[in-house]
């Protein structure tokens, strides 16, 4: 047992002594090292990083918009490379979101999005549009795999 | 480690070398989650905002000016992603509100309150807790594993470089009366 009867010591040693018991009682979760080696993944998709444009979160007077969900906080966000321009709109809820991606030059191309827990795959129509009604709540980019492919940044709800 | 060596693991992450972004993530990581504890984020928060500031930096990396200074990037964006957070939910995480340590809110990642055990570990980290915000999360910082540098000290806490020693010494005076 630690004599808890001797004196305390004075600045850096008691700095030191701080940062022991920190590092004992506060560790950095391992999950976070596996979270942060895993994000480098996203430098290694094939495809031409897209330079956000506009982000509609923290501006006022957003416009009405009556399709959103009950409760839910709709924003817009919008990337470009290139010719290559991504319009996305967000109805974020509680633990889900409702996207709407609109793609320019419009057609069908192939439209892969990814959090870090999972994916979703499909394709957009004839008018470059794409939607998912339900996605978890969680960061996530996009990647239009097009002529010349494209990803978005990373969009935090 | 030195600055020129931070900027050498950047080049190399930018070129796509996993083993330097492996290198970045064990020079940073503990600022990051001493930045996330000292904003006493719940558990969840704080690892919503660690993940969102890698993700922030893998994006970031090839804009980043100074590589150098990418330690400094870090810590501003983490303390922004902390407000982010705080000022979104409305709420901020307690922690130890009668001194207690079991109550820390890490205590559903992994401590072994068996480690509390030792009373003079316990007695200094309840007079930790009775430090105000901005000592605790300066003092939280400089404890982190590696010690950040004091530019990221600034970034973080949004302080100038020339103040974190003088606070620091009067942080560590006000933690040896508390325990005495």
């Amino acid at each position: 047992m630690t004599d808890t009867a001797a004196p305390w010591p004075r600045g850096d040693a008691l700095a030191a002594d701080l940062r022991r018991a920190l590092g004992l009682v506060d560790p950095v979760p391992e999950a976070w090292r596996d979270a942060a080696t895993d994000a480098f993944a996203w430098a290694a998709v094939d495809a031409a990083p897209a330079r956000l444009e506009y982000d509609s979160r923290g501006l006022r007077g957003r416009r009405a918009h009556d399709q959103g969900l009950p409760g839910t906080e709709v924003r817009e966000v919008r990337y470009v490379a290139g010719d290559v321009a991504l319009a996305l709109e967000l109805d974020v809820g509680a633990d889900k979101l409702r996207l709407l991606g609109r793609i320019e030059p419009p057609g069908r191309v192939v439209v892969v999005l990814a959090w870090p827990e999972g994916r979703w795959d499909g394709e957009s129509d004839d008018d470059g549009t794409f939607r998912v009604d339900e996605l978890p709540r969680r960061p996530f980019c996009v990647v239009v795999d097009g002529a010349r492919p494209v990803k978005s940044g990373w969009v935090v709800p | 480690m030195e600055l020129t060596s931070v900027a050498d693991l950047v080049t190399r992450a930018r070129a796509g070398d996993q083993g330097a972004w492996d290198d970045l993530v064990g020079r940073y990581l503990g600022m990051v989650h001493a930045i996330c504890r000292g904003w006493r984020l719940g558990v969840d928060d704080a690892a919503d905002v660690n993940q969102v500031v890698w993700l922030r930096l893998v994006e970031h990396l090839d804009r980043i000016r100074t590589p150098a200074a990418v330690g400094g990037w870090i810590a501003a964006t983490t303390r922004n992603e902390c407000l982010r957070v705080v000022r979104a939910s409305g709420r901020v995480v307690l922690t130890g509100e009668d001194g207690d340590l079991d109550l820390i809110d890490g205590r559903d990642a992994g401590i072994d309150a068996g480690l509390l055990v030792y009373e003079r570990d316990r007695a200094l980290l309840a007079a930790f807790d009775r430090l105000g915000d901005r000592c605790q999360r300066l003092l939280r910082l400089m404890a982190s594993d590696p010690p950040p540098s004091y530019d990221e000290i600034a970034a973080a806490l949004d302080m100038p470089v020339g103040s974190i020693g003088p606070t620091r010494g009067r942080c560590l005076e006000q933690l040896r009366r508390l325990l005495d």
